[in-house]
Order: C-alpha cells, then sequence, then structure tokens
C-alpha cells in the first residue's frame, strides 16, 4: 500500500495534473477570500467556506481522474494486480494519495485565517469546525469521484462523470425541497450532503454526521474494490 | 511448479480458454505457441492472477492463485505483451518502486544493480521511462519481472519488436535465467521456441492442440517423408517408374523449373531411405538425376498443421 501511495503521490507531484490542482485551488480559495473577506471588510468566514466547500465539487475529480484511467490505458494496472498486494490495499493506496493532495493544497489556505485572526475577531470555533468539515467531507467526495474515475479509461470522462456525481450530491437538498412527493423527497434529504454540512458551518461536531460522511467514503472505496475485482471476471 | 487444471475463460458465450490443463515442473523452459488472438495473453493473465478464470484452478508450487493470491503472486515474475511501466518515473525510481510493491527483502541497492547488471540497463538508469527506444523499454520490464528474484517466470512475448542482436540477447538471458528459474514464454515466432524451450505448447482457438518436445511435435505430425527429385527426361514414364518403388505412396510432377528437367514430388513411408534405390533405378533408366532434396517439415510446418488440423486428431 505505500508503495503504491508513494508513487501515486510523487505522481502528482511530477505531472501537470497536481500542480493545476494545487494552482487552481489556492487561486479560487484566494479569490473567495479576497472577494467575502478582504474587499467586505469582514472577519465572517461562514460565505468563504460555503464557497470552498462548492469548488470541491469540480476541482476533486481533477484529483481523482488521474487514479485508474491513466493505468488501464497504458496497461500498467497489470502490475499492480498481479503483484503480491490485494486490491484493495491498492486500491487504498490510490486514494490515500489523492487526499494527502487535498491536505497538502489545504495547507496554506491556514493563512487566510492567521490573517483575519491577526487584523481582527475571528471565530475560531466556526473556522476549525469548517476545516473538519472539509476533510471529511473531501473523503467522501474523492471516494465518490475515484469510483467515477475506475468506471472508464479517459481522464476526460472520469473527470465529467465526477463533478457531475458530486454536483447531484450537493444539490440533493435543493431537488428535495422541489419535490412534492414526500417519500422521495425524504429519502433524497437522507443522503443530502448540504443539510448535514451545515452543523459543521457553525462550529458544532455531530458524531452521526461525521459517520455519515466517512460511510460515504467506506462505501464508495468498497465499490471502486468491487469493480476492480469484478472486471477480473468479466 | 506451476499446475493448471482445466482453466476456462468466457467472454459472453465466447471462449477465449477452453478448457487447457497442463504441469510445468520446476527447471523448465515452455514455449507457449498459437496464432495472435489463440488464447496465449489470456491463459498467461490467468496463471499470474491478472484475470480470473470462469472455472478451472491454477496453483504455484501448490498456492492457489485465487486462494492464496498474495502467496502465490510472491512466486511469479511477469512480463506482459506490453511491459508495465510508467512513463512519467526515471528507471531507477519505478524499479525502486517495483522493490516496494513486491515487498522485497534482499538488500536494496545491490539486488536492483545485479538485475540492471545482467538485463544491461546501467546506462539508463537515470533517464526517464518515456525518453527509452523500445529496446530499452522492453529491457526493463524484464528487470521488472526479475526484481523479487521469483522462481517463475511468465514471459508474454518478451522479444516483439526489439532488433535481431537485441532478440539474440534476451533469447541467451531467458536460456541463463531458464538455468535457475522455472519459465513460461509465449511467442509466435518458431525460432524462438526452437532456440529456447525445452517444451512446446501449442494452443489454437482456446485449445490445448499439443503438448511435447519439438522432435515429439514434429514425429506426431509429419507422417510421410518427402522428396522433391529433379530429373531429365520424360516425364509420364519417369513418373511411373518412380511409382513401381518399393515403399513409395505417391509421386506427383510438379513444374520444370529447368530446362529439360521436371521436378518430381515423391512420398514414401517413414522410417525408409528411398533415395540410393531412386538414384540407381533412373540412372539405369538413362535418366539422369540432378538434383534431390527432402522435405522435411520444419517446425513451420509443423505448427501450421497443428493449428489448422481443427480437432487436434492424432496429437496429444
Amino acid at each position: 500500500m505505500i508503495a503504491v501511495f508513494k508513487r501515486e503521490l510523487k505522481s502528482y507531484l511530477s505531472s501537470p495534473v497536481g500542480y493545476s490542482y494545487l494552482f487552481i485551488f489556492l487561486l479560487v480559495t484566494g479569490f473567495f477570500f479576497w472577494v467575502n473577506n478582504i474587499v467586505a471588510n469582514s472577519t465572517d468566514t461562514i460565505g468563504y467556506f460555503a464557497y470552498t466547500r462548492y469548488l470541491l465539487i469540480v476541482i476533486l475529480p481533477l484529483l481523482a481522474m488521474k487514479l485508474f484511467p491513466e493505468e488501464r490505458k497504458n496497461k500498467t494496472d497489470q502490475i499492480l494486480i498481479t503483484a503480491p498486494i490485494s486490491i484493495t490495499q491498492m486500491v487504498m493506496g490510490k486514494f490515500l494519495a489523492a487526499y494527502t493532495m487535498f491536505v497538502i493544497g489545504l495547507i496554506p489556505t491556514l493563512i487566510n485565517m492567521i490573517f483575519l485572526a491577526s487584523v481582527g475577531y475571528l471565530e475560531i470555533g466556526i473556522a476549525a469546525g469548517n476545516y473538519i468539515g472539509l476533510l471529511f467531507i473531501a473523503a467522501a467526495f474523492l471516494a465518490i469521484a475515484m469510483l467515477m474515475s475506475v468506471l472508464t479509461e479517459s481522464m476526460i470522462t472520469a473527470f465529467i462523470m465526477g463533478a457531475f456525481s458530486l454536483a447531484l450530491f450537493a444539490v440533493a437538498d435543493l431537488v428535495a425541497q422541489s419535490l412534492n412527493i414526500t417519500i422521495l423527497s425524504k429519502i433524497v434529504s437522507v443522503v443530502s450532503v448540504t443539510s448535514r454540512y451545515e452543523q459543521f458551518n457553525q462550529g458544532l461536531f455531530n458524531i452521526s454526521t461525521i459517520i455519515y460522511f466517512l460511510s460515504i467514503a467506506v462505501i464508495f472505496i468498497f465499490l471502486t474494490i468491487r469493480v476492480i475485482d469484478k472486471r477480473r471476471w468479466s | 511448479m506451476i499446475e493448471v487444471r482445466n482453466i476456462v475463460k468466457k467472454y459472453g458465450d465466447k471462449y477465449a480458454v477452453n478448457d487447457i490443463s497442463f504441469a510445468v515442473n520446476s527447471g523448465e523452459i515452455v514455449g507457449f505457441l498459437g496464432p495472435n488472438g489463440a488464447g496465449k495473453s489470456t491463459t498467461m493473465n490467468i496463471l499470474t492472477g491478472y484475470l480470473s478464470a470462469t472455472s478451472g484452478t491454477v496453483k504455484i508450487d501448490g498456492h492457489d492463485i485465487l486462494e492464496e493470491p498474495t502467496k502465490a503472486k510472491r512466486l511469479i515474475g511477469f512480463l506482459p505483451e506490453l511491459p508495465p511501466l510508467y512513463m512519467d518515473m526515471t528507471v531507477r525510481e519505478y524499479l525502486d518502486f517495483v522493490y516496494d510493491l513486491k515487498g522485497c527483502k534482499f538488500p536494496r541497492r545491490p539486488h536492483i544493480d545485479e538485475i540492471c547488471e545482467l538485463i544491461k540497463i546501467t546506462d539508463v538508469y537515470n533517464r526517464m521511462i518515456k525518453n527509452l527506444s523500445k529496446g530499452y523499454k522492453q529491457r526493463v520490464g524484464f528487470a521488472q519481472a526479475l526484481i523479487g528474484n521469483p522462481p517463475v517466470l511468465i514471459l508474454d512475448e518478451p522479444t516483439v519488436g526489439l532488433d535481431p542482436r537485441q532478440i539474440i540477447e534476451i533469447r541467451s538471458l531467458v536460456k541463463k535465467l531458464g538455468k535457475t528459474h522455472t519459465v513460461i514464454l509465449s511467442t509466435h515466432i518458431l525460432q524462438e521456441v526452437q532456440s529456447v524451450c525445452d517444451r512446446i505448447i501449442v494452443i489454437n482457438k482456446g485449445q490445448l492442440v499439443a503438448d511435447g518436445d519439438a522432435d515429439t511435435l514434429t514425429y506426431k505430425v509429419a507422417g510421410n517423408r518427402k522428396l522433391i527429385a529433379r530429373v531429365c527426361g520424360p516425364k509420364t514414364e519417369i513418373v511411373k517408374t518412380l511409382r513401381s518403388l518399393d515403399s513409395v505412396i505417391y509421386v506427383e510432377a510438379l513444374s520444370s523449373k529447368e530446362s529439360g528437367s521436371y521436378d518430381y514430388l515423391v512420398e514414401s513411408q517413414p522410417n525408409v531411405d528411398i533415395r540410393k534405390m531412386m538414384f540407381s533405378t533412373l540412372a539405369q533408366k538413362g535418366w539422369p538425376l540432378i538434383g534431390l532434396r527432402s522435405m522435411d517439415m520444419s517446425l513451420e510446418d509443423v505448427f501450421v498443421q497443428l493449428i489448422t488440423n481443427e480437432t487436434g486428431e492424432g496429437v496429444e
């Protein structure tokens, strides 16, 4: 697992994909910060984090799209699958590498918080809650986008499918509200990410919310493993 | 060392591999032979655990590839048809990665250096894989298979796309490795099998059509002895005379390649040499025999015969 993790992380850092991700993530979050806090002359970070959360929908598929399509196209998956490691170890190695990239991108944004705290009053609870929320929501989102990337041999398709399915998850609330059928809207709101996330926004830690995001991650990682395993049989 | 029992691989309702069984002993070099699309690669992918067979079992040194995949895979070095190389890595990084992936216990640097020496890739050690020539890429793929010193090597067309000199090098390398390893290599080049392998397994349309060494296969398939004789003289009478000889089964006038002479195909029973008799008979009649060559079946002929003989009758 560690070998796959190391290779994958190194490959992010030696390829345009990794740097584009970091560049876009920092540029756009920087822009959000500029508009929401600097220009508005405010230390309220709720808007900033809300935008950042939506950014994840389009930017995490950038990390996930690289994980599997290229391996299949270049047949390098042969060395991984015939190596004496399990498919679970291989998938976890890849997932953790992508997740580490997300964390690497997130760290510099702490400067924004430090800046706010130094020039005015920063609500530490909200900032901390949101950072923790981002860490969990990103795990869930990455797992979903990873499943999309294992289904195709094209990076572009992986990206589009990833972003599309994440967007579906994120807007599930709106869909739920617009549906007049009670049962359907209930089901949809159960899987909805946005309403759950609100709690982090208030600086609240709810164990069930954390379990919710973790179980999404686990389910989609599991599905990814199953897809790879199933492919050997068909 | 390798035990394959009744493996079947179905894609939809099409059989890619249909009930293949064989066993390979420790230290053997076995050649997998078959036309493109015969199921060679599929079989190898099943042996290495990349694909799972629809039914049947594969055991590597007693470890089932599906039930104890980690133990079985640790024993195999696999060079797929397309070497599984990461283009964005240097040779050094790549081999280091494979070393970690296989969880090797040998001291890292000496082990990798030794393999690089053996495969002759030391001079490209620090270059990016994407910038290497086809021959070097193939060799890096080979090096990857050797890391961890697995006792079984499975090589899928290891010499494809190499220049003649490199082919000779790789062949002699396989021979050398065959002394200490169990090797299965697939190819559709017959000379390769002939020069490298102890044993040949012929696969066609997903089925095993022959299994044995080159001589056995030739003997099984060859049947009658065939000669081509070039004789000056009247065609019909020569044919008649030749037909009257003992042990001759079939005579056919072919064509005239030199003026005044004709080529004749003469088939005789196996294990009978009719050349002396033929010469003296023709000489008595005053028809000079100006050329004679035997049409020994080359492995090519054997191969063609095997794969066109759909039922594989008469062959194990």
